[in-house]
């Protein structure tokens, strides 16, 4: 198949699991001798070209909170216009690259960033078929209106939603569809993966010095890094002295000085960010692996990979990746507290719960069942079934980009109607 | 005249128009619309206006409706959702004296469903209309003058093109 990648960053520019995904899978379908071209934006800051990505997308950063804090509102609500509406420029590129390339089928993934809604505009328009990877709310977030609680937008674009789309977790359809209502039997559940071999393992836990984990591109508090923190302390507290808390990723000065204030300088240490194979590597050498996430987390990629690793996921009980885990055959769940979370780490460490078996079992299932390996198959059937639905286009792609700067210029003057009120 | 009429509109269900007024639905608007649904029983008519037509509230006959947007323009959400409704069952959207933004979005929306546009020459374009070119978009520009079965007559050889495509 000729498929054409769109995804707002690639890696190594990226955000978190959402552009890695999407490098891992569009590596694993040119292994597996597809014709692959990736369209992505312009990268934020400079990095080494690869044959088939082009980066020419322009990007409305809207992901770096600096950038936003200061803007007036009608910047900043333009700002979202750009990123999530209409960017006739994108348009322009898109329809030059289905010019040039011709594909089967567009795969998108996070268009949050590159005017989304004209993108999936223009692909309705010229009638060519797509695949759309959710890993998170992203149709949700390209139909928000600033200082609006309402579904209008979303019901007016799922009419040009007639793509399919691959989800990784009901929660995540279910948040969607509250505000965009998606068609029926379009989507396909597939979880988050898995890549490369498992690293071998020192040891498994057995008693003694327990080795926590938790892992985020930026360590957050939605990722309840804070809840983790005083979830040790109140395990120090409990009276129990013989773990280390290890935290990978990106933080802020927050997180230290939590762990000053606890008291904790000893049992806790920030690793920084690290790279896949690294972090594979440490992931082997940790015990436990604390994901005390929000409850809409729609999957989260890291407790799979320290799980392949035979380090057992602790996640909140409700999150996305507890719809495809079991409590007490290959994870635990508890709920989101500092309490709950602590609760569980003590009885680990007092023997109450047995870590071992767990962690064997994690091991396996995910080798067996969430590498990407055994998952491309469904996403090379699920890329062959939207290719069927292409259909004549409605004009040519010039009427495309035509609409998409009256899209652009009609959403601007709205906005600016919009704030003037 | 009726006769002839007859052949423009496509047989079976009723083909649904939707004309957009900025202003008030007047008198002579709905007249043409009543004129074209008595000479045609396939045409059905939703006239989109920015204000109720004098004594009339909603339905002028089951063949001919009128509908004020009940958002402002500068509710860009709502007023997008309502045209998307009343757009959904037309199959052509007719823009009559319209440079705002309303038709700018109208034109929009049913350009991104397929649907033919035909717009009523606006005189000396202004605004967006003028500035995006927007005649470019519009299938068929029809003079501010032409009688009902001109229309007609437009508004079938639109609709055969159509299918001929598909």
């Amino acid at each position: 198949m000729k498929i054409l990648v769109v995804s707002n960053l690639y890696p190594p520019d990226l955000m978190g699991g959402y552009e890695l995904g999407c490098r891992q899978v569009a590596d694993a379908l040119i292994e597996e001798g597809h014709d692959v071209q990736v369209l992505t934006a312009v990268p934020r800051l400079p990095v080494p070209p690869l044959p088939h990505v082009l980066r020419a997308f322009h990007l409305t950063d809207v992901y770096t909170p600096q950038l936003q804090e200061d803007l007036p509102p009608l910047a900043r609500v333009l700002r979202h216009a750009d990123a999530c509406w209409v960017r006739a420029f994108n348009v322009q590129v898109l329809l030059e690259h289905l010019g040039e390339f011709r594909p089967d089928v567009v795969y998108l993934w996070n268009l949050v960033g590159l005017g989304g809604l004209g993108l999936l505009g223009c692909l309705h328009h010229q009638g060519s078929p797509w695949l759309w990877h959710l890993m998170d709310k992203t149709p949700r977030d390209l139909c928000a209106v600033p200082w609006v609680d309402g579904d209008g937008l979303g019901r007016t674009v799922a009419d040009f939603l007639t793509g399919r789309f691959l989800a990784c977790s009901r929660r995540l359809v279910e948040e969607i569809e509250r505000h965009v209502p998606l068609l029926p039997d379009a989507v396909t559940l597939l979880p988050n993966w898995v890549t490369g071999p498992a690293q071998p393992r020192r040891r498994w836990y057995n008693g003694g010095h327990l080795r926590i984990a938790t892992a985020a591109g930026h360590l957050c508090r939605e990722k309840g890094i804070d809840l983790l923190i005083q979830a040790t302390g109140l395990l120090r507290h409990k009276g129990h002295d013989d773990f280390t808390l290890t935290l990978f990723g990106r933080t802020d000065e927050l997180f230290p000085r939590l762990v000053q204030e606890e008291g904790l300088q000893h049992h806790v240490e920030f690793a920084g960010l690290l790279g896949q194979e690294e972090l594979a590597r440490r992931y082997a050498g940790c015990d436990v692996f604390a994901f005390p996430t929000w409850p809409r987390e729609p999957f989260g990629f890291a407790p799979l990979e320290a799980a392949a690793q035979g380090c057992v996921p602790l996640i909140t009980d409700d999150c996305g990746i507890g719809e495809w885990l079991v409590h007490g055959v290959h994870c635990l769940k508890t709920p989101r507290t500092a309490e709950a979370f602590a609760s569980v780490l003590a009885d680990i460490l007092t023997g109450r719960i047995a870590l071992a078996p767990l962690a064997r079992r994690a091991a396996a299932v995910v080798a067996e069942e969430f590498h990407l390996r055994h998952l491309l198959p469904r996403i090379e059937a699920a890329l062959r079934q939207a290719s069927t639905r292409r259909r004549t286009a409605f004009g040519p792609p010039e009427e495309a980009y035509h609409l998409a700067i009256l899209g652009e210029k009609l959403s601007g003057c709205l906005v600016q109607k919009l704030v003037a009120c | 005249m009726d006769e002839a009429m007859h052949s423009f509109a496509p047989r079976g269900s009723p083909t649904r128009l939707l004309w957009l007024t900025p202003g008030q639905a007047s008198r002579s608007l709905l007249d043409a619309a009543l004129e074209m649904t008595r000479a045609d029983d396939s045409w059905e008519v939703a006239i989109v206006a920015g204000s109720q037509p004098p004594g009339k509230t909603a339905a002028v006959n089951s063949r001919v409706t009128v509908h004020v947007l009940g958002s402002q323009e500068t509710d860009c959400e709502p007023l997008s959702c309502e045209l998307a409704e009343l757009i959904a069952p037309c199959a052509i959207v007719h823009l009559l004296d319209s440079c705002t933004t309303s038709a700018a979005l109208a034109l929009l929306i049913a350009r991104l469903r397929g649907l033919p546009v035909v717009a009523t020459d606006p005189g000396s374009p202004s605004g967006l209309w003028a500035a995006l070119d927007l005649v470019r978009l519009v299938a068929h520009m029809l003079p501010r003058a032409s009688s009902v079965h001109e229309t007609a007559s437009i508004y079938g050889r639109l609709l055969g093109r159509q299918q001929e495509a598909a």
